[in-house]
C-alpha cells in the first residue's frame, strides 16, 4: 500500500481470481432463464398527479378546470392519449411528458387511477361515521411515504412489501452474496424484510469499494479482515462489523459482475433520475453473474411537495421523469428484457384539486404509472374520479378517497413477480380485506 | 430506520482515507479534501509501535481500545515501519485501519 494507491483508488477494482471463480459458477446457473424485476420510483413529497393524467373530453375537462382554477393545464396543451373509455372519456398527459404519452400509446405503460393506502374498503359515509379503520397519519408525508412502502395501512411496521417478498423468495432466486433488493436511495423501508435487507448502491457513483482494499502490494486486506473478525459483545459494534464486512464483500462482487456486463448503447441524460435508472440498467445487465433471477430496485425522486408554484415546478420536473422512463424503456429493449422488468411509481399522496392560491396541498388518492412490456399498457386501471368538487369521493378541497388500494396494486405486482397466491397474505397482510386472491387472479389485471 | 447502509458505511470510511492521504489536494473542489491532518505528534513515535498505539488509543478511543484490536494494529504498525522506515506513512495507514474498526465506530467500554 502507498499514497498513490489510496489516492487513486476510485472504487472500481479488477476482479480477484476468487471472484472470477464465483462469477463463473453463478453464470452457469442459468439464473437469467426466468428473470424478472420490479423498479419502484418514489416521487417523494406527494406528486400532484391530477395534473399528470387529466380528463380531456369536454365535459370532464370543464369539471377539472373549474375545480383546479389557476392550477389547471390548458386543454389544448395536454398530450392526448390513445384511449377512449366506455362512455367516451378521453385523457391527456401533462405537456412535459411526451415519452409517457408514447409509451402509453404503444402499450407499454398504464396508469392506475385514484390509488392510495386504505386499511379496508372505505366509503365516504363510513369514514364520516368513524366506522372504518383508516391509514395511520393520513395527509402526513412521513406516514404516507411509509404506508405506501409497507402497504400495511393501519399499523406501523418495520418491513416493506419488497422486503417481505424477499423473505419468501431470496433463497430460491438469489445465489450470490448481494441482496435481491437493491436501493439507489439509501436504506428503504420498501425493501426491508424480517430476514432480508436491501443492498444500497450510490445512485451517482454506483458501487463503492473500500479505499485501499484489494491493493496487491500491501497486507491491508488481511489487517482489515482480522479487525472486522474481532469478536464483539456490543450489539452496535457487532452490527457495524457485519455491515462493513458485507459491504466490502458485496461491493467487490458486484463490481466484478458489472465488469463483465455488456455495455449499453442507450444514452441516459445527465440527471440524477436518469443516471439512477442507468445504474439499474447496468445492474440488471449483470444479473447472471450477480446470480439473481428476481430483483427489486428502489429510487427516490424528491421535491414534489408543491404547495407553491405547482405549474412551474411540474413543468420543470415532469419532463425529467418522462425522459428517464423513455430512456430506461429503451435500455430494457436493448437488453431484451422489456417483458421482464416492471417499473412503477408511488408517491406520498395525491394533492388537493383546489388551489391554495399558488399550489396544492396534501391529499390522498392519486394517479400512478406502471411501465413494462408485460403490462397491459394503454389502459387506465381503477376508477378515475369525477373531479367535481363535493362529489361522493371528495373529502373536501378535492381530496379524493382512493377507489383502488395500494394492496390491490401490489397484489398484481407480487403475483407477477412470483409470489404464490397462498403466500400473498404474508406480503400484503390486508389483501383479504379487498379481494380474494386465493385462486391467483390478480385484482386489477395489470399484466397481459 | 437505518442511518448507515452499504454505500454510506463505505463512504464514511473512505472519507477518512481521503482526509488522511490528501495532503496535496488543496485545489480539490471537495471541501473535505481540504482537511490536512497534522500527524506530527503521532509520527514522532511511529518507530515504536506500542507508543504509537498508546497515543492513538488515547486520542481516538478515549483510552478504551479492546486488546484484540490493539494487538492487530500494533503488529500492523511494527510491520509497516520496518518495511518502509516511513514514519508518516506508518501513521497514515495505521490510523486509517484504526478508524475503520468497530471499536472506533462505536466508542464504548473496552473489551
Amino acid at each position: 500500500m502507498n499514497r498513490r494507491n489510496f489516492l487513486t483508488h476510485s472504487g472500481i477494482m479488477l476482479a480477484s481470481a476468487s471472484q472470477l471463480g464465483w462469477m463463473a459458477r453463478t453464470a452457469n446457473a442459468d439464473a437469467q432463464q426466468d428473470y424478472c424485476a420490479l423498479v419502484c420510483i418514489l416521487l417523494a413529497g406527494g406528486a400532484d398527479s391530477f395534473n399528470m393524467l387529466v380528463p380531456s373530453d369536454i365535459d370532464r375537462y370543464d369539471q377539472y378546470a373549474a375545480a383546479r382554477s389557476d392550477l389547471a393545464l390548458g386543454r389544448s396543451d395536454l398530450l392526448p392519449l390513445a384511449y377512449s373509455g366506455a362512455q367516451g372519456q378521453t385523457f391527456g398527459v401533462h405537456p412535459g411528458m411526451p415519452e409517457v404519452q408514447s409509451l402509453f400509446d404503444s402499450g407499454d405503460l398504464a396508469f392506475v387511477a385514484n390509488v392510495g393506502p386504505l386499511a379496508e374498503p372505505t366509503s365516504r359515509a363510513a369514514l364520516e361515521a368513524g366506522s372504518v379503520d383508516l391509514p395511520l397519519g393520513l395527509f402526513s408525508h412521513s406516514d404516507q411515504i411509509a404506508v405506501w412502502q409497507t402497504s400495511a395501512a393501519g399499523t406501523r411496521t418495520t418491513t416493506g412489501v419488497a422486503g417481505r417478498m424477499a423473505d419468501i423468495l431470496n433463497s430460491q432466486v438469489n445465489s450470490g452474496p448481494i441482496s435481491m433488493n437493491i436501493s439507489l436511495a439509501g436504506s428503504s423501508l420498501f425493501q426491508t424484510g424480517e430476514m432480508v435487507t436491501g443492498y444500497a448502491v450510490d445512485a451517482a457513483e454506483g458501487v463503492r469499494e473500500l479505499a485501499g482494499y484489494n491493493d496487491d502490494d500491501s497486507n491491508f486486506d488481511e489487517i482489515v479482515d482480522r479487525l472486522l473478525a474481532v469478536p464483539q459483545t456490543d450489539a452496535f459494534r457487532s452490527t457495524y462489523a457485519a455491515g462493513l464486512r458485507r459491504s466490502i464483500d458485496a461491493g467487490q462482487a458486484l463490481n466484478a459482475s458489472l465488469a463483465t456486463a455488456p455495455s449499453l448503447t442507450t444514452t441516459f441524460a445527465d440527471t440524477p433520475f436518469s443516471q439512477a435508472l442507468a445504474q439499474i440498467a447496468r445492474l440488471i445487465s449483470a444479473r447472471a453473474s450477480i446470480g439473481a433471477s428476481r430483483q427489486t430496485f428502489f429510487i427516490t425522486v424528491g421535491g414534489w411537495d408543491h404547495h407553491d408554484e405547482v405549474l412551474n415546478n411540474q413543468a420543470n420536473m415532469l419532463p425529467g421523469i418522462s425522459q428517464g422512463l423513455g430512456q430506461f424503456h429503451a435500455a430494457l429493449t436493448e437488453l431484451g428484457l422489456l417483458d421482464a422488468v416492471t417499473t412503477f411509481t408511488i408517491s406520498d399522496f395525491g394533492r388537493t384539486l383546489t388551489s391554495n392560491g399558488r399550489g396544492s396541498d396534501h391529499g390522498w388518492g392519486g394517479n400512478q404509472m406502471v411501465m413494462g412490456g408485460a403490462v397491459d399498457g394503454g389502459t387506465i386501471f381503477g376508477a378515475y374520479p369525477e373531479l367535481a368538487l363535493g362529489g361522493e369521493l371528495d373529502l373536501g378541497r378535492g381530496r379524493f378517497l382512493p377507489t383502488t388500494s395500494t394492496d390491490e396494486v401490489y397484489a398484481d405486482l407480487a403475483l407477477w413477480f412470483g409470489i404464490a397466491p397462498g403466500e400473498l397474505g404474508l406480503v400484503l397482510p390486508n389483501i383479504a380485506r379487498f379481494t380474494d386472491v386465493s385462486g391467483g387472479t390478480p385484482p386489477l389485471g395489470l399484466f397481459v | 430506520f437505518q442511518i448507515v447502509n452499504d454505500s454510506t458505511i463505505i463512504g464514511g470510511v473512505n472519507l477518512t482515507a481521503f482526509a488522511l492521504f490528501s495532503e496535496a489536494s488543496l485545489d480539490s473542489p471537495e471541501d473535505f479534501t481540504r482537511i490536512v491532518p497534522d500527524l506530527g505528534e503521532l509520527s514522532v513515535v511511529a518507530d515504536v509501535a506500542a507508543d504509537l498505539l498508546d497515543r492513538i488509543e488515547l486520542m481516538f478511543f478515549a483510552g478504551r481500545m479492546d486488546s484484540a484490536t490493539r494487538g492487530i494494529l500494533e503488529e500492523y504498525a511494527r510491520d509497516t515501519y520496518e518495511a518502509t522506515q516511513d514514519a508518516n506513512l506508518t501513521v497514515q495507514v495505521v490510523l486509517y485501519a484504526a478508524l475503520l474498526t468497530p471499536a472506533y465506530a462505536v466508542i464504548g467500554e473496552g473489551q
